[in-house]
């Protein structure tokens, strides 16, 4: 495969992982990953950083911050 | 992922009486719909202001400040998820643009690999760190190195990040909060995870 193959699939990949593309440009994208390793390992590496996005500990608002904004809102 | 969903049905008092008692000036009523949506507003506000702590706080408070003095030109019909996730989306980048000068960061259209000035197909191959032990201190490097790449990301992308990838949005929920199109929100949420899978490899590098 080319490097213009690489970089023409590449700009497909986030719709490829969040299975939002078209299924032949699917199977063109697998075929193509069958053959050229770094494709691959690109995919995986992006797929990880997005995991590691979905799995971000939530922050939760402080009992104090909260009363505050209570406060605000109820005003005695 | 499956995105949350944005608004709430049934259960206790419905969102839409909660809504109208909160337009005739019920703060109690009101403060019932903080609850339902005040984890979420405070996770946004904090990870789009990474870093700055009491920018976060400030943002979760004027939301909803914000969304209880405009309430009466809330319309019924739309999704107030929706709506108090572009007040706290347009307060984060109206602070963030004050607060500091947008960084300045190479948007990547092409990975880049110090060796491997080619292409994907040609030279050195990418690190592969996708898999392997998953130990906890790998785990919370990850997370801390992609919370530190979120902030040097310009903040228009990052709040698209956020919302699709960290809170969970779909495409099209997070190009009506932004008011974008689903192809502009799918082309920044594109880029913002490439320079993110770089900011990466360059932490598992070390």
């Amino acid at each position: 495969m080319s490097d213009r193959g690489c970089r023409r699939l590449l700009k497909h990949l986030s719709d490829y992982l969040d299975k939002d593309l078209d299924p032949s440009l699917c199977l063109r994208i697998e075929a193509h990953m069958k053959g050229c390793k770094p494709c691959l390992t690109f995919i995986r590496t992006l797929k990880k950083t997005v995991g590691v996005l979905h799995r971000q500990k939530p922050a939760v608002p402080s009992a104090r911050l909260k009363a505050e904004l209570r406060r605000r809102l109820l005003p005695r | 992922m499956a995105g949350p969903e944005l608004s709430y049905h049934g259960g206790m008092e419905s969102e839409a009486a909660l809504i109208t008692r909160s337009k005739r000036g019920d703060a109690k009523a009101f403060s019932s719909l903080v609850s339902r949506y005040e984890g979420r507003i405070f996770n946004l506000a904090h990870k789009v202001c990474s870093g700055l702590p009491a920018e976060a706080e400030d943002v979760y408070q004027e939301t909803f400040l914000t969304a209880y003095k405009k309430l009466s030109g809330f319309r019924q019909d739309s999704n107030l998820g929706t709506w108090l996730y572009r007040i706290a989306s347009n307060l984060c980048w109206m602070r963030l643009r004050k607060k500091r000068s947008e960084p300045v960061v190479p948007i990547l259209d092409h990975p880049h690999h110090p060796e491997h000035a080619g292409g994907l197909s040609s030279g050195p191959v990418f690190r592969d760190w996708s898999d392997g032990p998953e130990e906890l201190s790998r785990k919370k490097i990850l997370r801390e190195a992609v919370e530190a790449a979120l902030a040097q990301l310009p903040v228009d992308y990052r709040l698209v990040v956020v919302l699709r990838d960290i809170e969970g949005l779909s495409s099209e929920e997070t190009a009506r909060v932004m008011k974008l199109s689903v192809a502009a929100v799918k082309s920044r949420l594109h880029r913002g995870r490439l320079f993110l899978r770089d900011r990466l490899d360059k932490v598992a590098a070390s």
